[in-house]
């Protein structure tokens, strides 16, 4: 059964008796404990993505809590566990872990997905185009990270015991156009998602506009300067199916987004969502707490190879 | 696309994604970035000369910049900027002879190919800060 207890127990079992995890963890605590001082420069939107990669061996893992309740269901708790790493200048890679409570109903672990980012055109030019794909094994998942096709709030109806018999393994691939310009970041996704058990493509936008709330830095070290909170407005939301490509029955949310980094730590962010039409779950409130993991991969590899990094 | 041919593309993206951090892409990218730093600067057009920096002079913007360098720029460059395993050293004379506008200009740009990220996510101002404090350094 997918995403069952069963499930994760043998993925987690496999894990261990490969000798992989104690390793990971000690890596983490080696990277965490050095050098702590890095922060990524990306705009902190919860659906849009931006043209800024995580920088090469960095690992950023970030938890973020979603709640929302369907109209005439029941409220639910998702919660998505997200780790990014910078391959390359060019390429970030992701992979994310997913479940969900549902008041009244149950908890169970909605499943993975692992995606890819790649940077185009090197250098910074006034469009910067990304190209992102992403592979997701969901049940039941209520983390609601995109909006494509007719989805709404009446998928979030569906009982878990139900929900979690039907498996989505699904692609999903976003042109991403990113532009930043004065201090201001401005970003359009294009999402195009495939179920892959014969299920039509179906479309979703997602647009970000972002700023820091200070251009320039203070000369003092400070967690509540200006430029360490970050403030912004995200739109996002379906577009049908190939047969039916349309704004018609399809949801649109509009979420103010604001972040705090703190400069030798994590950066929170919270976003109230609110639902533009009448599919739309009228209210999704979406935190997020981040921290980054500078020289995570030469960690890694030093732990290995065995070299002394 | 048909279902055997999209499982197909799936597993090539999900091989290599796996195999990618483990080959260690990023320590490959080092030292193609040291070799080509170096020459990086020779590709800035003429409009990057032209640039001022409006903090020329300013010793806040020092400060402020050394504390930007510390939080971005530390973990490869060193937090004395004297070069790291994964970025030269900035004490150097190439970024001493550098002009401020060219310094802002590959701040902008970076060099993705060879480790060195864009950093045009920071707002014009913080990366005039950052360009004061590296032409103080000796």
């Amino acid at each position: 059964m997918a995403g069952s207890p069963c499930e994760l127990r043998k993925i987690t079992c496999g894990l261990w008796s490969k000798r992989c995890l104690p390793k990971l963890m000690l890596a983490l605590l080696v990277c965490g404990g050095s050098v702590a001082i890095a922060r990524a420069q990306e705009s902190h939107y919860f659906i849009t993505y931006d043209h800024h990669m995580e920088e090469p061996g960095n690992l950023e893992v970030e938890f973020e809590p979603t709640t929302a309740r369907p109209s005439g269901g029941n409220r639910f708790y998702s919660g998505l566990t997200e780790f990014e790493y910078g391959t390359t200048g060019w390429w970030t890679t992701e992979v994310y872990l997913e479940g969900q409570s549902t008041l009244h109903d149950s908890t169970d672990f909605s499943g993975y997905r692992v995606e890819n980012r790649f940077h185009i055109l090197a250098g910074d030019h006034r469009i910067n185009p990304v190209l992102y794909v992403e592979y997701e094994r969901l049940s039941g998942d209520k983390a609601l990270k995109e909006v494509v096709g007719f989805d709404g709030q009446e998928d979030g109806l569906e009982p878990n015991a139900v929900a979690r018999h039907e498996i989505e393994r699904e692609v999903e691939t976003r042109l991403i156009l990113s532009s930043d310009f004065k201090g201001w970041n401005v970003s359009e996704n294009l999402i195009g998602e495939k179920n892959l058990a014969h299920q039509p493509w179906e479309f979703g936008y997602a647009i970000g506009i972002s700023r820091p709330l200070g251009l320039a830095a203070s000369p003092f070290h400070c967690n509540f300067c200006p430029e360490n909170f970050r403030a912004g407005l995200e739109l996002y939301g379906g577009l049908g199916t190939p047969d039916r490509f349309t704004l018609h029955n399809t949801s649109h949310h509009i979420a103010p987004v604001i972040a705090w980094s703190l400069p030798a730590g994590p950066t929170f962010s919270i976003s109230p969502s609110f639902g533009l039409t009448d599919p739309a779950y009228g209210f999704i409130l979406r935190m997020g707490v981040s921290y980054e993991f500078p020289g995570f991969g030469r960690a890694v590899r030093g732990l290995f190879t065995g070299m002394a990094e | 696309m048909t279902g055997f041919a999209m499982r197909r593309l799936l597993c090539v993206v999900l091989f290599a994604s796996a195999c990618g951090p483990i080959a260690g892409l990023a320590g490959k990218e080092k030292v193609a970035y040291l070799s080509e730093t170096a020459s990086v600067f020779d590709r800035a057009p003429a409009s990057a000369y032209r640039l001022q920096n409006p903090y020329d002079g300013q010793p806040n913007a020092v400060l402020a910049g050394r504390k930007l360098f510390l939080r971005h720029c530390a973990q490869c460059h060193g937090e004395k900027a004297e070069g790291g395993r994964n970025g030269p050293p900035l004490r150097s004379g190439r970024v001493r002879e550098a002009t401020d506008g060219v310094l802002f200009w590959f701040l902008k740009n970076g060099n993705l190919r060879a480790g060195m990220p864009s950093w045009s996510g920071l707002p014009p101002a913080q990366r005039w800060q950052i360009v004061s404090f590296l032409k103080r350094l000796r």
